[in-house]
């Protein structure tokens, strides 16, 4: 039988279906498997918010990411954060690289932040967004000196009069990193902050799947304890807390289009190979 | 050396810089066009040196607060890099500005477009900056409409549209034409297996422990990533960043040539 060359509107309109009908319709799937960079990644935030040294210390969520790469950076931005207010641990909302991180996480970090019972300025901070091209010298000014490299948060209220920054004032008072991002942003964070205090701080990154490889490398030399690769990521980690959300209806989505793909690439073949007999059997 | 200001006092800082600012932009056309050249060299190698001094000369004082004596000026330093990005910023906005205005002005082609980029630039500069100053609620009704309401799923479909192309793109050209197209698309489908739980299901039954737990498609994908992609990303980066480390000796020195570099100032 010859596969017939399939045009390009009918496979938009099959990837249509595909992400859609899953986002409707509940379709049943199977518990995904736990990954080792997921897993290290909740070990992570256990062990911060645990261990005497650390469990006090300031978690830094920093936001770079806008809407479009939503689905994966804001289901692993909730998902990770009802498990770090669930420690009751203070944490403060940050962006440099996407100037809607600032909004997004904010106003993520807002909602969760209200059902859990915290309050701004005494749990929770929002420091804003500061430009991306000075970056470097941003953070290494914030090592020794929090409140005057940053100043303000996204209110104008000066730091340093914010009650939950009184004890928060360098980078040893820094227990936790997220980079929550849609680029390779979190080198930022190694190069510069993370290892410029008396002890290393624990970070964790949360890329877009396309940006996952170009991490693993950080993953292997230990400079990042765990990572959330994704959109799977994210729903792993929602396994793991036993807490479904958008991740989890999510990835029936993605688990059937990425089958789609695999078919889609197996009939291309299928055809080339006939197509190819076929002027073979032509020319003899 | 910088202290943040509030009220009044903000206002006469702003008019301060500002003024400060144009006298400083006025002497710097006033240098004769000879020692132009001269000056940006010695400020860029200025600029570079503080970081590169301050990086490697030796620190002191208590272990948790260890410095030398450059280290408190690093916050004027990255106050003074927003404010020349700033100058950058406006600088660009006022070439975006002016190329689609004249655009539309003479109605050429595309004329539309422009008229659509800066009517666009426009009401999100009032909606946004507006929501953050002015108490009114038409101001937070029109951010609402044209940030949330436009912006946001507008770049979330552009970004999106990406998924069918990848679609169309692994039918028409993803084929195993040699030894190396045919390694990748294994490999592409292992890691594609491995990503989603649907895929993983395929290997569930078998025991992730022991040797055998090395044929569940999520290990091998992880295999793939760890053992076989994290060397080859690890020997691109080191690429880059010696060629980075060479070409910012040769910014920071002034060796630079070609475009930008030798044109006359």
């Amino acid at each position: 039988m010859r596969i017939p060359q399939l045009d390009r509107r009918v496979l938009y309109m099959l990837l249509a279906l595909v992400v859609s009908i899953p986002l409707l319709v509940n379709v049943p799937l199977p518990p995904p498997a736990i990954t080792p960079p997921t897993k290290s990644f909740y070990e992570t935030i256990e062990t911060v918010s645990t261990d005497p040294k650390t469990k006090d210390k300031l978690v830094i969520i920093s936001c770079n990411f806008g809407s479009g790469t939503l689905a994966e950076n804001l289901s692993q931005l909730e998902a990770t954060l009802n498990l770090i207010v669930s420690k009751r641990m203070k944490f403060a909302i940050f962006a440099f690289n996407d100037p809607q991180g600032r909004d997004l996480g904010g106003s993520t970090a807002q909602r969760i932040a209200d059902k859990a019972g915290y309050k701004y300025g005494e749990d929770w901070v929002n420091w804003g967004f500061r430009p991306p091209q000075g970056i470097q010298s941003l953070l290494k000014a914030m090592v020794n000196d929090l409140h005057g490299a940053l100043g303000t948060d996204v209110k104008g209220t000066k730091l340093s009069t914010i009650p939950v920054m009184a004890n928060y004032k360098k980078a040893d008072d820094v227990g936790l990193i997220i980079e929550y991002a849609a680029a390779d942003t979190v080198k930022y964070w190694v190069q510069f902050f993370q290892r410029a205090g008396t002890t290393p701080i624990a970070t964790l990154f949360c890329p877009t799947s396309v940006m996952a490889n170009e991490a693993y490398p950080m993953l292997e030399t230990g400079q990042l304890q765990g990572m959330l690769v994704g959109l799977k990521g994210a729903n792993e980690f929602e396994t793991l807390m036993k807490r479904p959300g958008f991740a989890t209806r999510a990835s029936a989505s993605l688990s059937y289009s990425h089958l789609l793909i695999i078919l889609l690439i197996i009939l291309g073949n299928v055809g080339m190979i006939q197509d190819r007999k076929r002027q073979q059997g032509a020319t003899k | 050396m910088f202290q943040v200001q509030h009220g009044a006092a903000l206002y006469t800082h702003l008019a301060g810089a500002a003024v400060v600012s144009v006298i400083l932009f006025f002497a710097l056309t006033l240098v004769p066009t000879k020692l132009r050249r001269p000056l940006i060299m010695a400020v860029t190698f200025a600029a570079g040196l503080f970081y590169a001094l301050e990086f490697f000369w030796p620190v002191s004082g208590p272990e948790s607060d260890q410095k030398n004596f450059l280290t408190s000026y690093i916050k004027p330093f990255s106050d003074i890099t927003t404010v020349l990005q700033s100058f950058a910023l406006g600088l660009g906005v006022y070439s975006l500005v002016s190329i689609h205005m004249r655009k539309v002005a003479r109605t050429q082609s595309g004329w539309a477009y422009s008229l659509v980029l800066i009517v666009s630039m426009i009401v999100m500069v009032i909606a946004h900056i507006g929501k953050e100053y002015i108490k009114s609620p038409w101001v937070h009704q029109l951010n609402e409409f044209a940030y949330s309401g436009l912006m946001k799923s507008l770049d979330a479909t552009m970004f999106s549209i990406i998924a069918f192309y990848i679609v169309s793109a692994a039918y028409r050209a993803f084929r195993i034409r040699s030894t190396e197209a045919t390694i990748l698309l294994v490999s592409a489908g292992i890691i594609m297996l491995g990503q989603v739980a649907i895929g993983q299901a395929i290997t569930n039954a078998i025991p992730n422990e022991g040797l055998t737990a090395n044929l569940r498609v999520e290990n091998m994908a992880n295999w793939i990533l760890k053992k076989v992609n994290s060397p080859a990303i690890m020997a691109i980066d080191f690429g880059l960043g010696v060629g980075g480390l060479a070409t910012a000796l040769r910014l920071w020195l002034s060796l630079e040539r070609g475009s930008y570099f030798e044109e006359e100032l």
